[in-house]
């Protein structure tokens, strides 16, 4: 019979507590082989826990700006899709910016965020002109009518990479 | 009258009245360099749309003698206006990104990227952009 005493945990979290390596694997291997859901109170490394959280997260990211916009074929992009790629690209860029140190600046003048450190400021700045730069050329595919959602959000992002370049400085 | 041609003589009606505005934000002492600047790059613009509309068979559209726009009273109004003025470029470059003719959107997207990163550098906000909203 199976007596469950631990919580559940995620899977990527368990996959990750595999990893560790050390005292903590061996005895969470076994475990996990017996039981549904593993135990997440033994004793781990919590620094080494998190960055490779910080890690997964920052590879996905990457993985997601690096290709959406190259490979995206706007020539079959309608109107009705334009709010799907604008909700991709911005979450996506939402999640990049928030794992990086830079300050975004504000025109009013407001305090800016500060983030968490992962990505450099010189990587964000580098990701936001990638996309700005793919979604200046999409233009020569896109239709009339996604045009101008493409080159406003070049523009979008192309300024974001300035504001961040010069406050940074 | 194509779209097309609609959309250039569009660009260029903002153009003139943005060339003429910016002399304003000029005459505020600390602004007069990068006003030039950006009358400088305006001014080729200018000159962009007006041959586009002739390549396209229209009769360039001709600046106003004067715009009712007021003189800002001090550098903070200089750049606000300076700031609203890029913002008028960029709903025409918006406009202009859908026209039929590719390198046409391409260099509108170009000019929005510019005129984008200009408001930021007047301390304005960027207007309310397709997909942005």
């Amino acid at each position: 019979m199976l007596i469950r005493v631990f919580p559940p945990v995620p899977a990527s979290l368990t996959r990750r507590r595999l990893l560790l390596g050390a005292v903590g694997a061996p005895l969470l291997l076994s475990i996990g082989a017996c039981t549904d859901d593993p135990p997440v109170d033994l004793p781990t490394d919590p620094d080494r826990a998190a960055l490779e959280a910080a890690q997964e997260v920052e590879a996905a990211t990457r993985a997601s700006l690096e290709g959406w916009p190259a490979s995206a074929d706007y020539s079959a992009v309608t109107p009705a899709d334009a709010s799907a790629v604008v909700s991709a690209h911005i979450s996506a860029l939402a999640t990049a910016l928030s794992m990086s140190p830079a300050a975004l600046p504000s025109p009013s003048g407001s305090e800016p965020d500060v983030l968490r450190p992962t990505l450099s400021t010189s990587e964000v700045v580098a990701v936001l002109d990638a996309a700005a730069s793919d979604h200046t050329r999409a233009l020569r595919t896109a239709s009339p009518e996604i045009s101008p959602l493409l080159a406003s959000i070049a523009a979008s992002d192309a300024t974001l990479a300035t504001a961040i370049l010069r406050s940074n400085r | 009258m194509s779209d097309d041609l609609a959309l250039w003589q569009r660009t260029l009606a903002a153009e003139h009245s943005t060339i003429w505005a910016y002399g304003l934000v000029g005459a505020t002492p600390p602004l007069a360099a990068p006003a030039d600047a950006a009358i400088g790059e305006h001014r080729d613009r200018r000159s962009r749309c007006s041959d586009e509309v002739v390549a396209l068979g229209g009769d360039p559209v001709a600046s106003a003698p004067a715009y009712d726009v007021t003189a800002p009273p001090n550098e903070a109004g200089a750049r606000r206006l300076a700031a609203r003025l890029e913002e008028s470029c960029t709903l025409a470059y918006v406009a202009l990104a859908a026209a039929n003719d590719r390198s046409t959107r391409l260099l509108a997207a170009q000019w929005l990227r510019g005129s984008s990163i200009s408001i930021w550098g007047w301390d304005g906000e960027l207007p309310t952009l397709p997909g942005l909203e």
